[in-house]
């Protein structure tokens, strides 16, 4: 995919690994994941950014599939693969190593 | 406007609002629309001071106040007091999620926000704990500036001090707010405004929460493992949707009989009270009967409710719609669409209340026009007349007619919600975003409330229209009044001389049949008589003549009521079953003015695929109309369903007259 080739923000990663991205309906499940990019302003996207999966924030896919059950905080959200396909994310890894602690973005 | 405090309680979904408002209010609360629209509140009145009273504003529940669902803009147009006829409040008792604090604390924030006095009621602090959650209430309360009371809504834990904490803010004694130190809003500084907001809920969260003994708990992602996986969750729901179709087919039965049986005594002993007569005819056919009418839904609505909201409350009716999003979805409807459509197979009227479960207005108004589509048990007695008079001797046959009548029902409601998407009502469904809250034991006591506010709303708002409306089908049949026919006053005489001679029992049959002829003649004259004259043209060409005519119109009571209105049409009498055997075999060489037979096999057909299609139950409408809160939307569904049953019957009765010689 182009996404992993250029990354959607550009930055120095410490030990110079280029960051995992990928989208919200291809995260592997147990996975955990930072939300670096939201395409799309749709009413239904602004719902998403209320429960909670909106830039900066750490989700992890509890069940994969269409519709698929994302954790954000401490809630669990059904959601359909093609609301999912607009919401980037950068994979925490090793998975000790949390992108959260990696330079913030913007 | 009244001038007793008023306080507006908010908070997510699930963070248990609804348990709060009923422990404060109890039974004393209404519910009504927000001013034009379909979203509803709950006023109710609480103690809060040995003599001090406030009004709780009951907002619906949300995740924030500024995104674009019209329950959020509502809720957040009340509170900032823009709604016609209703002042802003004048407080604010925020329900926050004790084990959810990072999302509870969005919405907070904003309402913060507002410069309001607050009062955060922290919530399932008792699930907090037992998650090994430790907040520190105290420090809570100092990053938000606004008193925190931990509670236990369920348990009631705590009430009596949201009591205190509001009486204090209704006083006026409340501290001045201390406006917030770090606003979480800071513009410019970041694109996304939900970015900097939940920085802050997860800054506050971290400085309040001890979570080092924190375990998570295992229940909730164990159950989802079952429920939400494609074979065994889909035999799970199965399981319970077959159970819930059980409650309200069967199980509903027995008090519908017992309201049927108790409406009948009540108008035999008022006929025994008031001399026969036109009153008499009002009080027992009209009000009586009208009344029982409306009653008769009861226990199918109170056992729908009731198990809704016992399963929506234990958490798996999230579950479910998630379950059957994917299905739907290629209908152009929700997942949640499927409890009202299985619902409507017992009776369009609860599961049209039911739709209610549909957060989206066009998602909603898509399964409300489609419901009334699917086969309710009104229609049964009517394919029961069709199925005898084509096959009285091939049960399997019936049983095939039946089956087929039941699919094209479910056909012709989906192949609707399809056009629909692609015409009045563009677009798919809403993408699915459904927040699964953790399974919890339900509670009796709000499932109860809820129930009851149902059925007193359908008792209120429906009910006096569908009285109303049986009160003018009455009145069609009734008059113009016509005198009994020479032949039913001389057989009345006859029995008179009869009776002189001893034959008691031929002297009753005399006057029973009498009966049937003066019944007959007064409806064939009657205003209903005259509009089934009236139709006769537009529905000549679907094989109907103007008794079945009559049939249809006296339909509008209830579908079943056409198979008793033809047996007094055709002079059969009363719609016992004894009497079923002779009405068919009297339809069966029923001939019409030419002498050929009226239910050939084409007209049969046609009554039938009339009867699936056509909108013909006006309490249907009547709850369709305060479900959408306009007549716009109930006339609509009575125009597109009569039009097609009304071409579909041309089509089968045109083509079957040629072929079927």
């Amino acid at each position: 995919m182009v996404m992993t080739k250029t990354p959607v923000f550009p930055q120095e990663d410490r030990e110079n690994r280029q960051p995992q991205i990928v989208r919200l309906n291809e995260l592997q499940p147990k996975t955990c994941a930072v939300v670096r990019k939201i395409e799309s302003q749709s009413e239904d996207i602004q719902r998403l950014k209320t429960l909670g999966i909106c830039v900066g924030r750490r989700v992890e896919v509890v069940k994969a599939g269409d519709p698929q059950i994302v954790r954000v905080f401490s809630s669990r959200i059904g959601l359909s693969g093609a609301l999912a396909s607009n919401v980037l994310l950068e994979v925490c890894s090793p998975p000790d190593r949390c992108a959260l602690q990696g330079p913030p973005c913007d | 406007m009244q001038e007793t405090f008023t306080i507006a309680l908010v908070g997510n979904p699930n963070a248990g609002k609804t348990t709060l408002f009923n422990a404060l209010t109890g039974l004393r609360a209404k519910t009504a629309n927000f001013p034009g629209t379909t979203i509803e509140r709950k006023v109710g009145r609480a103690q809060v001071g040995c003599h001090q009273a406030v009004t709780i504003l009951d907002l619906p529940g949300l995740y924030s106040l500024d995104s674009g669902s019209p329950e959020e803009k509502a809720a957040s147009e009340a509170l900032r007091g823009r709604l016609a006829g209703q002042d802003a409040p004048d407080g604010v008792l925020i329900v926050v999620d004790a084990t959810n604090l990072e999302r509870n604390l969005f919405l907070t924030s904003q309402v913060l926000e507002m410069k309001v006095p607050v009062i955060v009621a922290l919530n399932m602090m008792d699930a907090a704990e037992r998650d090994g959650l430790r907040i520190d209430t105290h420090k809570l309360q100092a990053e938000l500036g606004c008193p925190v009371v931990p509670i236990s809504a369920r348990t009631g834990m705590g009430i009596q001090e949201v009591r205190r904490e509001i009486a204090v803010l209704a006083d006026g004694a409340a501290e001045e707010t201390p406006v917030l130190e770090k606003p979480p809003v800071c513009g410019g500084c970041t694109s996304c405004p939900y970015q900097a907001r939940y920085e802050w809920t997860e800054a506050v969260t971290g400085k309040v929460t001890d979570d080092r003994m924190a375990r998570r708990s295992q229940r909730t992602e164990r159950l989802d493992e079952i429920l939400t996986h494609p074979a065994l969750g889909a035999a799970v729901f199965s399981g319970v949707m077959l159970t819930l179709f059980a409650l309200i087919f069967w199980v509903a039965k027995i008090p519908m009989n017992l309201i049927d049986h108790l409406f009948a005594t009540v108008g035999a002993e008022v006929a025994a009270f008031v001399p026969p007569g036109d009153l008499q005819s009002l009080l027992v056919n009209g009000v009586v009967g009208g009344m029982g009418g409306v009653l008769i839904f009861l226990p199918q609505i109170c056992i729908l409710f009731l198990a809704l909201s016992l399963l929506e409350d234990t958490g798996y009716l999230a579950r479910a719609a998630f379950v059957m999003d994917r299905i739907m979805r290629r209908f152009g409807l929700p997942g949640k669409a499927f409890v009202p459509m299985l619902s409507a197979h017992a009776c369009a009227i609860p599961a049209i209340m039911a739709a209610r479960v549909i957060e989206n207005p066009a998602d909603r108004l898509v399964t409300i026009l489609i419901t009334p589509l699917l086969t309710c048990p009104a229609r049964i007695p009517v394919f029961a007349m069709v199925t005898a008079l084509l096959f009285p001797a091939s049960p399997i046959k019936a049983a095939l007619v039946f089956t087929g009548a039941y699919a094209a029902g479910v056909v012709f409601a989906m192949l609707a919600a399809l056009v629909f998407r692609r015409t009045i009502l563009p677009g798919g469904s809403k993408p699915l975003v459904i927040e699964l809250p953790p399974y919890r034991l339900p509670s009796l006591r709000t499932a109860l409330l809820h129930t009851l506010d149902r059925a007193k709303i359908f008792v209120r708002q429906a009910g006096t229209i569908i009285l109303l409306i049986s009160l003018v089908l009455w009145a069609l049949s009734y008059y113009p009044k016509s005198p009994p026919p020479a032949a039913a006053v001389a057989m009345t005489q006859q029995a008179a001389q009869v009776e002189k001679a001893g034959e008691a029992q031929k002297a009753a049959d005399l006057r029973a049949a009498a009966d049937q002829m003066t019944q007959q003649t007064s409806l064939q004259n009657s205003f209903a008589g005259k509009i089934g004259h009236a139709i006769e043209p537009a529905i000549k060409p679907l094989g109907f003549d103007w008794q079945i005519g009559i049939g249809i119109v006296s339909s509008f009571a209830a579908r079943e009521v056409i198979v008793s209105t033809l047996a007094v049409v055709y002079g059969v009498g009363g719609g016992e079953e004894h009497n079923r055997t002779s009405l068919y075999d009297t339809l069966r060489h029923a001939k019409r003015t030419d002498g050929t037979p009226i239910f050939t096999v084409a007209t049969c057909a046609s009554l039938m695929v009339f009867y699936i299609l056509a909108a013909q139950c006006l309490s249907t409408t009547v709850v369709v109309r305060r479900e959408t809160n306009s007549w716009k939307w109930p006339l609509f569904q009575i125009t597109y369903m009569t039009g097609l049953a009304y071409v579909a019957s041309f089509i089968v009765f045109q083509s079957l007259s040629h072929l079927v010689h």
